[in-house]
């Protein structure tokens, strides 16, 4: 049970993929302009990471090794097609702010890294345990990134109107504030990983 | 003709791939620490692109929509780029094995590259025709080719530049592609 | 071998299996999808029409006009089962573009009209969706003239725009008051509706025929220009009708916005017969648009002796300059100008047309300004 925890807890901080291991990195500060949109897209893409890492572990024997790359191509884009298929009947206003980054989730380096490097060689509980950790640690980024920019760039949180206009900085909402609350946020979570090394002796 | 060379100042410079779009981030931060691998990936990248594009255009044009398999697109998409990827891996490696050697995995993660699989959906979306949509190709390719450059020029500046210390290595380069967007964001109206 | 050929084939029953499932799903969504889709476009229709509850999608039964103006959707609006409008959505030039959604009712009466999308100047041509001008239209008979400064007031300052959203709501309006009326017995309209004319350069024996109706052109060698190098006399005729000479016409190309040919008919009365412009290569919807009737029309029966100064460039100028196309107007007149002078010239030599008044003074043309 501890070591399911432990897979689970690594993509949350330790192996952040995008603090850490820095990949999965366009969908996050693409879609990050309003908080909807961050839990939406951090939602859609742990859904296709947890069923492409159940589906290839669970038949990790029966891919062979030389197919392989194309063979989780086809997984994860036959659920990334299945989640843009379900946005846009259930979600359709979602979807389309969303626009090209949903099919996208399909080349996002993270599904495809876990599933390489972790699920063709685990089982399926232990990919379960990996695919929700990676799921949460890349959604609580996004809806971080996605609160302050929403917040200092349009003023509102979710929609509801918080802050008054003139305090408001377009230049959150647009792509450089991206790039500096991104760049801001790692520097961040460095210097959280210092100290706590320095605290816990190295790991 | 000024149709087309609209498409491809809107790719390169006002709706820059990298600094506008977000996309293609992932070689954007792990390739442009030198300039030469900069340049070996844009060239790269510029190849897969223009022939994703004229693979993918009559696919989806002449066999996926004609035939009601609109839903069948993101699938066939990214195995044909993927198809191509490998080729070009293949190619490099019978013809210039020292490129291919120094690229290393970089080659292969071309097919994870989100400006390529976004360029074959931009292209059907915005209703390009065949010619419209490689002039487009080229001009994101361009685009991303020139952020890269622009990166690791700074990159190598940054290097010796006095940083705090939190902000050192990847926090400070985030902050530069900001400022560096913030520069293409200028581009906003260049064309009418 | 026999391994790429297993290789092949599993890969084929993953990409078989994965395309099964996603034609399910598909399957499972489709009509949710174009529920949702409805629902959208439901909804933009529903302002222009707020009692109706359902619309048909007739977009396939309508065809466009024609020229610039593009049908890109056709509904027909229903209370239960009893047809209550139409709505066409109709993309035409105005300054640059707009796209309209034009509702009329069964009694060839307007519904209030939608702007969808506009490109035009921000503060000038995008007034035409304020109320103040597109509230016009609202109840507004489809058989009215839609003439700017008669039946509608236009914007001042964007007198192009003006036009052109006019004449979008115009045909538009048209053609659905038509649809109801062939297709759901609504009130019909009397006559053929609005004709486009596609504004376009003549073909020169058009041109020649339409300024000297009956009459026949002969070629003439040696009609030279020596007034203005700029314009150049491409060919030019000798116009008979019969034994009399009617008149001289000169092929002479000239620069406006970017350059013109017209030719310039002139009688030996020193009268201007007309002017037809034969090509140009200005900007549509500026100066392309003096290939309409009602501007080149102004030149006939002017005097070639006349000045030939455009307003407001010239204050006290004989021509109103073309809504937009100053340089292109400056130029034309220019051109214009020059051909009738040398045309009338040479009738006086050679034909025994009337000599040039004593008192002509130096040519005075227009100045086209520098490109900016």
């Amino acid at each position: 049970m501890k070591k399911y925890l432990s897979y689970f807890t690594n993509g949350i901080l330790r192996e952040n993929p995008l603090l850490m291991l820095m990949i999965g990195l366009c969908s996050a500060l693409a879609v990050t302009t309003s908080l909807a949109n961050g839990i939406g897209m951090g939602i859609a893409m742990t859904f296709v990471l947890l069923m492409s890492e159940i589906i290839i572990s669970a038949f990790r024997s029966l891919i062979p090794q030389s197919i392989r790359i194309p063979v989780f191509i086809i997984v994860i884009a036959a659920f990334t097609t299945i989640v843009d298929l379900v946005m846009k009947a259930f979600t359709p206003e979602l979807s389309k702010a969303m626009g090209v980054f949903i099919p996208l989730i399909v080349v996002n380096c993270i599904i495809m890294g876990r599933v390489e490097s972790f699920s063709y060689k685990r089982t399926i509980t232990e990919s379960i345990a990996d695919a929700l950790g990676m799921g949460l640690g890349y959604t609580w980024v996004l809806c971080s990134i996605s609160f302050i920019r929403e917040l200092l760039g349009a003023g509102t949180i979710l929609g509801m109107e918080v802050l008054p206009e003139s305090i408001r900085m377009g230049f959150f909402a647009q792509s450089p504030g991206g790039f500096f609350v991104f760049g801001l946020m790692i520097a961040v979570a460095l210097a959280a990983k210092k100290a706590l090394e320095r605290k816990g002796g190295s790991r | 003709m000024s149709d087309l060379i609209k498409i491809f100042i809107s790719a390169v410079l006002i709706e820059n791939v990298v600094l506008i779009r977000f996309l293609a981030l992932c070689p954007f931060i792990g390739m442009s620490s030198d300039v030469k691998k900069s340049t070996g990936m844009s060239g790269a990248v510029l190849f897969v692109t223009v022939l994703a594009t004229a693979v993918t255009w009559p696919l989806y044009v002449y066999v996926l929509a004609p035939l009601d398999l609109k839903f069948l697109q993101i699938l066939t998409f990214i195995l044909v780029i993927a198809s191509l990827v490998q080729l070009v891996e293949f190619y490099l490696k019978k013809t210039a094995p020292a490129l291919y050697s120094s690229m290393g995995v970089y080659l292969a993660l071309i097919t994870t590259n989100c400006a390529i699989l976004a360029v074959t959906f931009d292209v059907i979306a915005k209703g390009y025709t065949f010619v419209e949509s490689l002039v487009y190709a080229v001009g994101v390719a361009t685009g991303f080719a020139l952020s890269l450059l622009l990166l690791a020029g700074i990159r190598e500046k940054l290097k010796i530049a006095p940083i705090p210390s939190f902000l050192r290595g990847t926090p400070i380069m985030f902050i530069a592609a900001a400022l560096l967007s913030m520069a293409f964001g200028g581009f906003a109206g260049l064309i009418k | 071998m026999k391994t790429m050929l297993k290789l092949s084939f599993v890969m084929g029953v993953y990409a078989a299996v994965a395309c099964l499932a996603l034609a399910g799903v598909y399957l499972l969504t489709a009509p949710r999808i174009a529920a949702a889709e409805n629902r959208a476009v439901n909804e933009t229709l529903s302002v222009i029409f707020p009692d109706a509850d359902n619309f048909k999608d007739v977009s396939g039964s309508v065809t466009s006009p024609g020229g610039q103006i593009v049908f890109d959707g056709a509904y027909v609006a229903y209370t239960g089962s009893e047809v209550v409008g139409m709505v066409i959505r109709a993309t035409g030039p105005t300054y640059k573009s707009s796209t309209l959604l034009v509702g009329v009712d069964t009694k060839r009466t307007l519904k209030p009209v939608q702007f969808m999308a506009n490109t035009d100047t921000p503060g000038l041509g995008t007034k035409t969706a304020e109320p103040a001008f597109s509230g016009q239209f609202t109840g507004k008979a489809i058989d009215d003239a839609f003439s700017l400064g008669d039946d509608l007031d236009n914007i001042s300052g964007a007198t192009i725009s003006s036009r052109g959203v006019a004449e979008i709501v115009k045909i538009a309006s048209w053609s659905a008051g038509d649809y109801l009326a062939r297709e759901h017995g609504s009130l019909a309209g009397t006559g053929d509706g609005p004709k486009i004319v596609e504004l376009a350069p003549m073909e020169a024996q058009k041109a020649l025929e339409d300024i000297f109706p009956g009459s026949e052109f002969v070629p003439i060698e040696n009609l030279a220009n020596t007034l203005e190098r700029s314009i150049v006399f491409d060919r030019s005729w000798l116009v008979r009708s019969g034994d009399t000479v009617v008149g001289v016409a000169i092929e002479a190309r000239g620069q406006t916005y970017k350059a013109t040919t017209a030719i310039v008919g002139v009688t030996p009365d020193r009268i201007l017969a007309g002017v037809r412009i034969t090509e140009t290569t200005d900007t549509k919807n500026y100066g392309w648009n003096m290939n309409d009737p009602s501007f080149y029309g102004l030149f006939t029966g002017m005097s070639a002796d006349a000045p030939f100064l455009v307003r407001p460039t010239s204050a006290d100028g004989d021509i109103d300059a073309l809504s937009g196309a100053t340089v292109s107007s400056l130029g034309f007149a220019n051109i214009v100008k020059v051909a009738s002078l040398e045309g009338a010239r040479y009738l006086a030599d050679n034909e025994g047309g009337k000599p040039a008044p004593a008192s002509a003074q130096e040519l005075v043309l227009n100045v086209i300004p520098d490109e900016q």
